[in-house]
């Protein structure tokens, strides 16, 4: 009889330690997810150090642009053009053509995110970009995780990939050029394929919309100011607007 | 001073980029023609950026990164695993480097 008695406090107890307990399980699934992403895109991060390095600026420059531009084909154009002596005009516009796609991402990304707070909303926001996002939504649309889940899931994506990314890209700012890092840079964009053929999986309008972006880019990709990437995805979303689910 | 002055707009307007409708929108109602092509822009976008990734670089060694893609899009239809996706591309790469070169 007195067994129950005893049980009952335990039992509340041991279910508060749960819901943390399984909140630091699902943020470290997210990291699992994340490790073999930041692996193969190591060496991307290293040029960028490289490039940064190469284009002469300093550490801070590096790791902020790391922490707010974070994105590799922004960092490298960016890294790029400073080498070039591009003008400041230039600098800007190319680096918000080729992060324009975040605002999408940021749109397809928001209704999974709705009930909660502003304060996990604006951290998914700074680690949002393009690995963490095929993460993320892959994980939200396989719904795995309670209402709490994301957040966790997210964090354990985005600090990976965030911090990662940022000391990779210290560590290629130090070694400098003669890192070998031709064959195994194609990694990058396989990691990228990896991400995206569930997409196309979704369904014919997701796969026409697909298909169409990366079908016309070759045809786009000597615009000036990287506009192609732009052009590409208004391709995309044309098709989207055409083909419809079968029902 | 360029420098600085490019990497804190571009970095603050990513920033602004990345909000817009994750905390920023929050309270505004979109247009669900404006919602529907946004969400559509986003598969697009990882399209766009993929598919220029794959085709950037040396052009004489596009063909075997062009075989390479097709294997681990190929692979990416069996499996999830990243790292399987991954290898099996590098390994392709690698295999059609040596035929072809």
């Amino acid at each position: 009889m007195s067994a129950p008695k005893v049980e009952v406090p335990t039992e509340r107890h041991r279910r508060h330690e749960t819901s943390s307990e399984r909140w630091r399980a699902t943020a470290w699934a997210g990291t699992r997810a994340a490790l073999p992403v930041l692996a193969a895109l190591s060496p991307l991060a290293l040029l960028v150090g490289v490039s940064t390095g190469a284009a002469g600026q300093s550490w801070a420059w590096a790791l902020v642009s790391s922490a707010l531009v974070f994105s590799g084909s922004a960092q490298l154009a960016l890294a790029d053009l400073l080498a070039a002596g591009a003008g400041l005009g230039a600098l800007i516009v190319t680096g918000l053509v080729l992060n324009a796609r975040l605002v999408a991402y940021s749109a397809s990304f928001a209704p999974h995110w709705r009930g909660t707070s502003r304060r996990w909303r604006t951290v998914a926001a700074l680690w949002l970009v393009d690995p963490t996002f095929a993460l993320g939504v892959d994980r939200a649309e396989r719904g795995r995780d309670g209402p709490a889940g994301l957040p966790a899931f997210f964090a354990g994506v985005g600090a990976t990939l965030w911090f990662g990314w940022a000391a990779l890209v210290v560590v290629g700012m130090a070694a400098g050029r003669g890192l070998p890092l031709g064959r195994v840079g194609f990694a990058g964009p396989l990691v990228l394929i990896a991400l995206l053929v569930p997409r196309i999986r979704e369904g014919r309008r997701s796969a026409s919309i697909v298909v169409t972006a990366a079908a016309v880019t070759p045809f786009v990709a000597g615009l000036p100011m990287s506009t192609g990437v732009l052009v590409a995805v208004l391709a995309g979303v044309a098709a989207g607007h055409v083909v419809r689910d079968a029902t | 001073m360029t420098a600085w002055a490019a990497l804190l707009a571009v970095g603050l307007a990513s920033f602004a980029m990345r909000l817009s409708f994750l905390v920023l929108a929050g309270q505004m109602t979109i247009r669900p023609a404006i919602l529907r092509s946004l969400t559509s822009a986003a598969p697009a976008a990882l399209a766009a950026v993929t598919a220029g990734a794959v085709l950037s670089g040396d052009p004489a060694e596009a063909p075997s990164r062009l075989l390479a893609a097709g294997a681990a899009i190929l692979v990416a239809t069996r499996t999830r695993s990243v790292g399987l996706i991954v290898v099996s591309g590098l390994l392709v790469q690698a295999l059609a480097d040596g035929v072809i070169g």
